[in-house]
């Protein structure tokens, strides 16, 4: 018998593909009684991981990782004898409502009934869902009693609202910058526009209301601000204040502004923009002096915890993490302490157990609060993570404590 | 702020303008929409970005690198991917779509999620009359933008690979029997198209920032030229690019954000209505 080399080459593919075959039934990813043996909790990670917000994404998805990752090496948790092991799901929404819906359906179907997301815009639709499958989530979002209010009993906002960072610490601000002539510029989403709602709440009530004297909404992956920029500065704004952008967003509007001319003071107080591609893009000079919430300076850790937190970060992504990072991670472990306390996965006996739970975390004591709080008006839930709100500004490139 | 709302549409027409060339080229030569036109956009930036911030090359030397190395890579696709399938429009179409999103979704694994920022040599800010401002990053990519047209418009009206290009465009069979070599210019115009597309990114990304994703806005912007100037007509692109750089800056000043948006769409319909071939195209 004569053996070709065409059949040697058609023998060695088809072993090849056996081989392949049996490698990927073998496989964990395949044996679906395998998993089904292991008892897994599975939280949704649904984020932007492309697109202009995909810094925050990434940012939020690998704080929750780091937090799945120390309960998972602690033993998991134990609910009624039984230990259970955390497995965190990844969908990509790329900041695009419909999108985050989607990967929101998707994720239920593959059994995930924990969530963490981000981004007012993209929250917003997936809340009826959320309500609907009692999906526990943890959300990085602004805004205020829209979100967080008694409806929405399912839905835990890890960051600051507006409430606390715009009405409070931003009214602050302004009184001490002198801010006259203030122009609100922000990305033109169900954030920027719920910030706008709380900002000119916050102005009425502090009988500042004469300050605003122009608000406008760009998309947030808007590149050239000269337009808009054109339109405010012949208001002769002293301050602007950019809400809710990312870091590449801001930085191009403050250097697009100060290169029409514009010479007064910036504040973000929603968006905690990394630092690094703020000063990279903006340029060193255009955001010297730019006011930002929720940013810590590395070299002003407030604990202990927070510096090894910070530094497992560093080694494992090259990088300072971002705020969203370390609050999803607060959030997150949170979540989980409630859920071994409530010892049930019953949705509802956990959410009731996590509005009392204290838990120390990175930052100290880390709490729920927005019920009965003359500070939140009409959140009457305690769905609002609390913790230490530092206010930066940036000098020669780095965040340090503004005074 | 009517002298600054004229110089930002200059500038921004400049930029516009060089954005669409390469997709008017391409569609031009070969009548084949690409949609991966914002993949070369953003791998140009890209490019340019490892060129000067890593491995720390002058700008202008970065920018000479994406002119050499990407009709290379422009001529790989053309024949790798779109020779084949260019006779069927939908497949060619669908393939460029492909690339578009396995480029951006690979763009993100590889070049990773930071926002990254590419430096312009020349900075400062220059004072026109009327109290209009000029950056001089913008004024400069706006007059390199000019001297690509115009370095576009001599390669293909004066050179014989100009020449090979228009014959092909008319017909590339009737070209054949002349003695052209059909798939060869048509691989040299799509390799042009892609150089373009990448110096535009190279250029632009001084003066915004640069993602996996930054080349899908130029793109829509580029598809709106195409269609107001014409498709494939180079002087139409050109026309219409300075239109929408106009009403974008006007608008946006005078109106908003949104309505400056709906300005540009709103005239891409009515010339569509009433001129459906464009500015300059043929009825």
């Amino acid at each position: 018998m004569r053996i070709s080399y065409k059949s040697i080459g058609m023998t060695v593919k088809l072993l090849a593909i056996v081989a392949l075959s049996a490698g990927l039934i073998m496989s964990p990813a395949m044996t679906g009684n395998v998993l089904a043996e292991a008892k897994t909790l599975k939280i949704l990670s649904n984020n932007p991981f492309s697109g202009k917000a995909a810094s925050w994404g990434f940012s939020q998805d690998r704080g929750v990782g780091l937090a799945v990752d120390k309960v998972n090496k602690a033993g998991g948790i134990k609910i009624n004898g039984e230990t259970y092991m955390w497995e965190k799901i990844q969908c990509d929404n790329r900041y695009i409502p419909a999108d985050a819906v989607s990967c929101l359906k998707r994720g239920a179907a593959q059994g995930a009934k924990f969530m963490c997301t981000l981004g007012g815009a993209v929250t917003k639709p997936q809340i009826p869902l959320i309500n609907k499958d009692k999906i526990v989530t943890i959300a990085a979002i602004a805004g205020g009693a829209d979100f967080t209010n008694a409806n929405n009993k399912y839905l835990f906002r890890t960051m600051p609202s507006a409430d606390l960072t715009i009405a409070i610490e931003g009214i602050k601000i302004y009184k001490k910058l002198g801010v006259k002539r203030l122009v609100l510029l922000t990305a033109d989403n169900v954030l920027g526009h719920s910030d706008a709602k709380t900002l000119k709440n916050a102005l009425k009530v502090n009988k500042m209301s004469n300050i605003l004297v122009a608000e406008e909404f760009v998309p947030i992956d808007t590149g050239d601000f000269s337009p808009v920029l054109t339109r405010v500065l012949a208001k002769n704004p002293d301050h602007i204040e950019g809400g809710a952008w990312p870091a590449a967003g801001l930085a191009l509007l403050i250097k697009q502004a100060r290169e029409l001319g514009y010479k007064g003071t910036v504040t973000n107080l929603s968006g905690a923009p990394k630092v690094g591609p703020l000063v990279k893009i903006g340029g060193k000079k255009n955001v010297e002096g730019v006011i930002m919430l929720r940013l810590w300076p590395p070299d002003q850790l407030p604990t202990q915890a927070f510096k090894e937190y910070w530094a497992e970060y560093r080694k494992l992504y090259n990088q300072d993490p971002g705020a969203n990072s370390w609050e999803s991670y607060m959030a997150f472990m949170h979540l989980s302490a409630a859920v071994e306390k409530a010892q049930s996965l019953d949705p509802d006996k956990i959410v009731a157990v996590m509005r009392d739970l204290k838990i120390v975390s990175l930052l100290g004591e880390l709490q729920l609060i927005g019920k009965d709080n003359p500070l939140l008006p009409g959140y009457g839930i305690n769905n609002q993570y609390t913790s230490p709100l530092p206010v930066t500004v940036l000098k020669d490139g780095n965040p340090v404590i503004f005074k | 702020m009517f002298m600054q709302m004229a110089v930002t549409g200059l500038v921004l027409g400049s930029i516009y303008m060089l954005v669409a060339s390469g997709l008017t080229l391409i569609y031009g030569i070969m009548h084949q929409v690409n949609m991966a036109h914002g993949v070369f956009f953003m791998l140009g930036a890209m490019a340019t970005y490892y060129a000067t911030e890593v491995l720390g090359l002058p700008y202008f030397a970065a920018l000479f690198a994406v002119v050499l190395v990407f009709p290379i890579i422009g001529a790989a696709f053309e024949r790798g991917i779109f020779r084949n399938i260019r006779h069927i429009w939908l497949a060619g179409y669908m393939a460029t779509v492909g690339v578009w999103m396995l480029m951006e979704g690979l763009g993100w694994q590889v070049f990773g999620t930071e926002q990254k920022a590419v430096s312009f040599p020349i900075t400062g800010l220059i004072k026109l009359p009327g109290g209009a401002v000029l950056p001089a990053n913008k004024l400069w990519v706006g007059l390199i933008a000019i001297a690509i047209m115009a370095g576009v418009y001599l390669l293909v009206g004066r050179t014989s690979l100009g020449r090979q290009l228009r014959a092909v465009e008319q017909s590339p069979r009737a070209a054949e029997l002349m003695g052209i070599n059909a798939d060869r210019a048509m691989a040299k115009g799509f390799a042009l198209g892609v150089t373009l597309a990448a110096l535009a990114g190279g250029l632009v990304s001084t003066l915004y920032s640069v993602d996996p994703s930054c080349g899908s806005t130029p793109m829509l912007k580029a598809f709106i030229i195409i269609i107001l100037g014409g498709l494939g007509n180079v002087t139409g692109s050109v026309i219409a690019a300075y239109i929408l750089g106009f009403i974008d800056s006007f608008g946006g000043s005078l109106l908003g954000y949104h309505a400056g948006h709906f300005m540009g769409f709103g005239l891409v319909i009515l010339i569509l209505i009433f001129k459906p071939s464009g500015i300059m195209g043929d009825e």
